[in-house]
């Protein structure tokens, strides 16, 4: 029987030893940070957008630092947890922080402060698309429109939970439009393909990198995109711009420290990312989700800057949607 | 079609490829086994490493974690009365109470039995009718959740043993804390207290561990009593015979279908699985009232329907792309690194990939026999420490596990908390069981409802006049009023 166990032991150490090999190289940048095990504080589940964003762009940024990067998942309270975690240590550089548009939400509604931060880079920029399934009747989004007009609150869109960037994409919509339409959130974003493919639900609101192969099989049609311009994968399908809404939206990804981090660490890191969002690895994954259309890179400066513009922007929104009223 | 059938063979049977099968599902279960590991971890960990392999490898790689890992847990529940990974949480009922009577043995034998048999009708079922059970799944609302959910609830009174009105308390505190947290539907935190600590809600599992392993380590400590029999006797999984199985075949049978059914629907995956197939096996027992004593039909249920889950949530992600739970959820990354999408395009594309990971999983699932027998039996010699020792162990054990699940250092004192109200809940005789049930699908029938009426602006006969949600729901009212006339004489005897 000790045989069976020692068998065991071995077998699975072989396994990830062959594996651990297949690691890829590149030149070191010798410093002294880091010296120790680097820890990325993701604020949602395994397998989402931003865990495959942080756990892609950390492939390659293990061999340019040469320590281990621990990807850690603290989920939960809409990212008010990770937050308080990463701020419960010290600003060192051993913590770095998926930064999203949710810190901003949250510091409208008084559960955080994004300003406890210090921006190291943005690095990817999504892009906002409403689809409807194949058996809809609205062909475009001015039958949308019309519907909603003459049904005011009928229509349904849906997004990932409350109080989120979707919510704020799809009210904003309807504000500009002059509709009114109900929002049904969902936990997690699978669960809005679900609603919609099932028929349930109207309208869906989605960056298009998941549900390609759904689009590509015409079991979604995509009906508006919210950039500067049309996309060239969907010719036909109008910006919000073109029809007169001037939104442009997409969930843009990147990464912080905690404010107090030396600069140099900070200037240094942001760095890497630079050169890991280049690395053919990440890039390939950028690809297969449509993420490299826009232009997503910002270094440290831009990416604060961009941080209070869109908290104003966002708190605006909420403002003239009533959410902010009790305050 | 036969022609994609070899092809998918030619992938699978080579050398290598088994190797990393067998090698997954040994990673699997030991991953599940440990408290704080578990399988959707496990796949999320691995996928960098599928990368430098060949599509088939990687994705048989990851589904082979996937399936060793939903059986693992059980082996910690039933051995250590710590759920090893969140799909084992109804497990603990029946597995620990076997344990402790001195069948350890036979508990991890149904067990791993029932975990196999699980697991290869769902990769049966999914290879024969995936894209129709796809489109089926579809139709599935909120109001047909919400009925799934509440049937599962009137478990809660067919439970309560000893006593309906204790159960029902027990039941609705665990309803009570599933509410705390950020509101799903409107965003705002509710029963925070103003801080920041309960604002991502009461995870289940320290919930579970809290008042399983440590209020029994408490609830032990005190009556100091060595029950040496049990703990100083060498214990080897010991296979249920063909004919304990057969016995068994309805209840197997029921727990497989509504374990691939509930993987196949979006947004619950395994755990709720296994919470299902828990309560219906009860519902249809000759004997409920010994569900929770430490029965094989308690593991059985529960083990069959989490592993069934596993085939069924690969159904909506290979013809849709959309994961059926959370751990395909982490498995669309592996697709992903070699530049595949999943869903209708990849199944059209791609049949040869298509059943070679069919083919990985139901290899996948006989192997899990073995790895269970090993892992199990390297788990079971703990049970050989005295319990004055081995009780501080599972301890550590146990707040290893609860701050695993999200290293969050609340869940420590979640687990505490539900540690003492374990303990008091023992003391008093109030049956656990119903609390966490509570606990673990009051979310999904909170916001299945929610969710739902807000669709239907509030209206309610449109939100219960669905046909399948109808029928559900009557049959879960006519089981509440049956276990109520039929409990009546013995709660009367009670008070």
């Amino acid at each position: 029987m000790k045989g069976k166990v020692i068998f065991t032991v071995l077998l699975v150490s072989l396994l990830t030893l062959s594996l651990a090999g297949f690691v890829f190289g590149q030149a070191p940048k010798p410093k002294d940070y880091p010296t120790r095990a680097i820890e990325v504080v993701v604020q949602y589940g395994a397998g989402g957008g931003s865990d495959i964003f942080v756990r892609s762009l950390m492939m390659p940024a293990r061999s340019v630092l040469k320590v281990p990067i621990n990807v850690t998942n603290l989920t939960g309270g809409a990212g008010v947890k990770a937050s308080t975690y990463v701020l419960s240590q010290p600003a060192d550089g051993y913590t770095i922080y998926n930064f999203s548009p949710e810190q901003l939400i949250n510091t409208i509604f008084g559960r955080e402060n994004y300003k406890d931060f210090a921006p190291l880079c943005m690095v990817q920029q999504d892009q906002s698309i409403f689809y409807v399934r194949a058996e809809s009747p609205f062909k475009t989004i001015q039958d949308v429109i019309k519907y909603a007009k003459e049904n005011p609150g009928k229509l349904q869109f849906t997004g990932t939970t409350a109080a989120s960037p979707d919510e704020v994409i799809i009210m904003l919509f309807a504000k500009k439009a002059g509709i009114k339409v109900k929002y049904i959130p969902f936990d997690a974003a699978p669960e809005t393909h679900a609603a919609v493919l099932g028929g349930h639900i109207d309208i869906l609101h989605e960056e298009p990198g998941v549900i390609m192969s759904l689009i590509e099989s015409k079991k979604l049609r995509p009906l508006i995109v919210f950039t500067e311009k049309r996309l060239d994968k969907f010719p036909d399908v109008p910006t919000a711009r073109e029809l007169g809404y001037d939104i442009t939206m997409g969930r843009w990804r990147g990464l912080s420290v905690k404010k107090g981090t030396p600069q140099e660490i900070i200037n240094y890191l942001a760095d890497v990312f630079k050169k890991c969002s280049q690395d053919p690895s990440y890039k390939a994954i950028e690809k297969a989700n449509l993420l490299d259309l826009r232009p997503g890179w910002k270094n440290p400066e831009e990416f604060g800057k961009f941080w209070d513009e869109e908290y104003m922007r966002y708190k605006e929104i909420f403002e003239e949607l009533g959410y902010l009223k009790k305050k | 079609m036969l022609e994609v059938w070899l092809g998918a063979i030619q992938n699978i049977f080579n050398p290598f490829t088994l190797l990393i099968i067998w090698g997954g599902v040994l990673l699997g279960v030991t991953l599940g086994s440990v408290p704080g590991l578990n399988s959707t971890m496990g796949t999320a960990l691995l996928i960098p490493f599928t990368f430098a392999m060949s599509p088939i490898n990687g994705l048989a790689l990851l589904s082979a974690v996937y399936c060793g890992g939903t059986y693992g847990g059980s082996i910690s529940a039933i051995l250590f009365n710590v759920p090893g990974a969140p799909e084992a949480s109804a497990t603990v009922f029946d597995g620990y109470e076997m344990a402790k009577k001195g069948r350890a043995a036979q508990a991890l034998g149904y067990a791993v039995i029932c975990s196999c048999l699980g697991g290869i009708f769902s990769v049966v079922i999914m290879t024969l009718i995936s894209p129709f059970l796809a489109k089926i799944a579809l139709t599935f609302s909120q109001p047909e959740y919400f009925a799934l959910a509440i049937t599962a609830l009137t478990l809660i009174a067919s439970l309560g043993g000893k006593g309906l009105k204790k159960a029902m308390i027990a039941g609705l505190f665990g309803l009570l804390m599933a509410t705390v947290g950020i509101d799903p539907m409107t965003g705002d935190p509710r029963f925070t207290f103003g801080g920041k600590a309960l604002i991502g809600g009461i995870n289940f599992i320290p919930a579970i561990i809290g008042a399983f392993a440590v209020g029994e380590i408490l609830a032990r400590s005190e009556s100091r009593i060595e029950q040496k029999e049990v703990f100083l006797s060498k214990i080897s999984t010991k296979l249920p015979k063909i004919k304990e199985i057969i016995k068994m075949k309805w209840l197997v049978l029921r727990s497989a279908l509504i374990g691939t059914w509930i993987g196949i629907l979006p947004g619950v995956g395994a755990t709720t699985a296994a919470f299902v197939g828990y309560a219906e096996a009860v519902r249809w027992s000759k004997h409920p009232e010994k569900f929770g004593t430490g029965i094989p039909e308690g593991i059985a249920a529960p083990e069959t329907a989490n592993n069934a889950a596993t085939g069924g949530a690969m159904v909506p992600l290979l013809t849709l792309g959309i994961p059926g739970s959370a751990t395909t959820a982490v498995i669309i990354g592996g697709f992903l690194v070699h530049g595949l999408q999943p869903g209708p395009m990849l199944f059209i594309n791609q049949p040869k990939l298509m059943y070679s990971i069919f083919l990985a999983m139901l290899l996948a699932n006989t192997l899990m026999l073995f790895a269970g027998l090993g892992v199990a039996k390297v788990f079971s010699n703990f049970r050989r420490i005295r319990y004055s020792i081995l009780g501080p162990c599972i301890f550590i054990f146990a707040a290893i596990g609860s701050y695993g699940i999200r290293n969050d250092p609340t869940d420590l004192w979640i687990m505490f908390f539900f540690g003492v109200i374990g303990y008091f809940m023992k003391k008093y005789n109030y049956p656990i069981a119903p609390m966490i049930i509570g606990l673990v699908l009051g979310n999904l029938t909170e916001i299945s409802l929610r969710r739902g009426m807000r669709m239907v602006d509030y209206d309610l006969s449109a939100f219960l006049f669905r046909p399948i949600a109808g029928i559900i729901l009557i049959i879960a009212v006519i089981s509440i009023l049956y276990s109520i006339i039929r409990k009546k004489p013995k709660v009367l005897e009670e008070d």
